[in-house]
């Protein structure tokens, strides 16, 4: 007994309903899927290329980027701070501070072993409007932590925090990713 | 003379007496636009501090980090609430959801409309396209413990039919204070002070009592005999300028 002619059609028809059903499903999630990476293309940093000068170099885990000016107290102890850390949690880092000129590199003479630097170039790449800011800085150039340093700041809690971004840092290794949000 | 920056980008030059002590400033802005309606409040960095310890325990963060500041998302652990701020060195802006957060794309369109830039004076928050955004109702508030100063641009604020009293430039009225309990209207601080010139309206509000009890029990809080509330009302009505310039 076969199956007759309207039943077929019958058949047919809701075959082709549910692949239509399947179908607009797997285009609802891919669209889906879409926002959500462009989100986080549009939310994530812009691509702020940091120069090769400030980069780590290939046996070091990132680079610790000071933007100081010489006049403000803060500016001191963070440095001092900085200092402080530099062979016990912060080491395996390069660390640099930077001046927006000589005069302000001059002023903050101080007797340290962490490279200097006034470079305007290097000033511009680094500097987002406050001073001192702390940046940690990986192999591909990018920003992956930065932190304004308020007179009120508790340095502990800050070289604790560094550090541990230094150690979330990839390895030279990894190549370029996408900008993707920090979850705290 | 205290200077600041209203959030849309305005200059805002003030001369507050000094018998009213330091003030902390605050901004707001509203942007308005087709399905937008959204408040952004400006307050000194470190005030959002107490959102994660006090206004959303438990909230879920997640930080995108631009050039100059940072963009913040709380989300309340029962998703009953959720804000936005814009982190910058100097100051903070925000704007509340009353809800749980958008979706990411809807975020990411209203993080777009939104230009944010900060300095020392005041940070802006302004559209990045005045064609479909219009911005309206901009603020510029200080406030201590004993008076609080509202300051919007002359062309925005609706004044009064009847004629002030006209000081120096200015004209002044004065408006009774609701406070929903029985004031003494014969204290100074018991109205509200409204400034006008031709750049700027400046609304000044006197606190004559802590509002709780707590407040109160606060050590070096004095409620201001009526000598001192006079000569503090004098020298505001007599002595506030304000400019409010582009």
């Amino acid at each position: 007994m076969g199956i007759s002619g309207t039943t077929a059609l019958a058949l047919g028809a809701i075959a082709i309903a549910v692949f239509a059903l399947i179908a607009t499903a797997g285009v609802y999630l891919r669209l889906k899927e879409m926002e959500r990476s462009l989100a986080d293309v549009v939310f994530g940093q812009p691509a702020q290329s940091i120069p090769e000068r400030l980069r780590p170099r290939p046996d070091q885990t990132a680079t610790i980027a000071l933007a100081l000016d010489g006049q403000c107290p803060t500016c001191h102890r963070l440095l001092g701070a900085v200092e402080a850390a530099a062979h016990g949690s912060l080491a395996g880092a390069r660390l640099i501070r930077l001046y927006a000129n000589k005069t302000g590199l001059q002023s903050h003479d101080v007797d340290t072993s962490i490279e200097s630097s006034a470079d305007s170039d290097l000033w511009t790449a680094v500097y987002e409007g406050y001073t001192p800011t702390l940046s940690v800085i990986d192999h591909a150039g990018r920003v992956v932590h930065r932190q304004f340093v308020y007179p009120d700041t508790d340095l502990d809690t800050l070289i604790t925090d560094v550090a541990s971004a230094v150690h979330s840092v990839a390895p030279h290794s990894a190549g370029a990713d996408t900008p993707t949000a920090k979850e705290a | 003379m205290v200077r600041r920056l209203a959030p849309d980008g305005s200059q805002l030059t003030i001369d507050v007496p000094d018998t009213l002590g330091d003030l902390e400033w605050f901004g707001v802005n509203r942007f308005a636009g087709p399905r937008l309606n959204r408040d952004f409040y400006v307050a000194a960095v470190g005030q959002e501090k107490v959102i994660p310890t006090k206004l959303l325990p438990g909230a879920s963060k997640r930080v995108f980090s631009r050039k100059g500041y940072d963009v913040v998302l709380y989300e309340a652990a029962d998703r009953s609430d959720s804000v936005l701020l814009w982190v910058g060195p100097h100051h903070t802006a925000t704007t509340w959801f009353g809800g749980p957060a958008p979706r990411p794309d809807v975020l990411s369109k209203l993080i777009a409309l939104v230009q944010f830039s900060d300095s020392p004076e005041g940070a802006t928050v302004k559209p990045t396209s005045t064609t479909l955004v219009e911005q309206h109702g901009i603020q510029v508030i200080g406030r201590n413990d004993e008076v609080a100063i509202t300051v919007s641009p002359a062309a925005a604020a609706t004044l009064p039919e009847w004629k002030g009293l006209a000081s120096n430039g200015r004209e002044v009225w004065r408006e009774q204070l609701n406070t929903g309990e029985e004031v003494d209207t014969s204290e100074p601080y018991a109205w509200r002070y409204r400034i006008a010139n031709t750049t700027a309206v400046v609304d000044v509000t006197f606190f004559s009592g802590p509002p709780t009890a707590a407040e109160a029990a606060r050590a070096g809080f004095r409620a201001a005999d009526v000598a001192t509330q006079e000569s503090n009302v004098t020298a505001v009505v007599d002595g506030l300028q304000a400019t409010w310039g582009r």
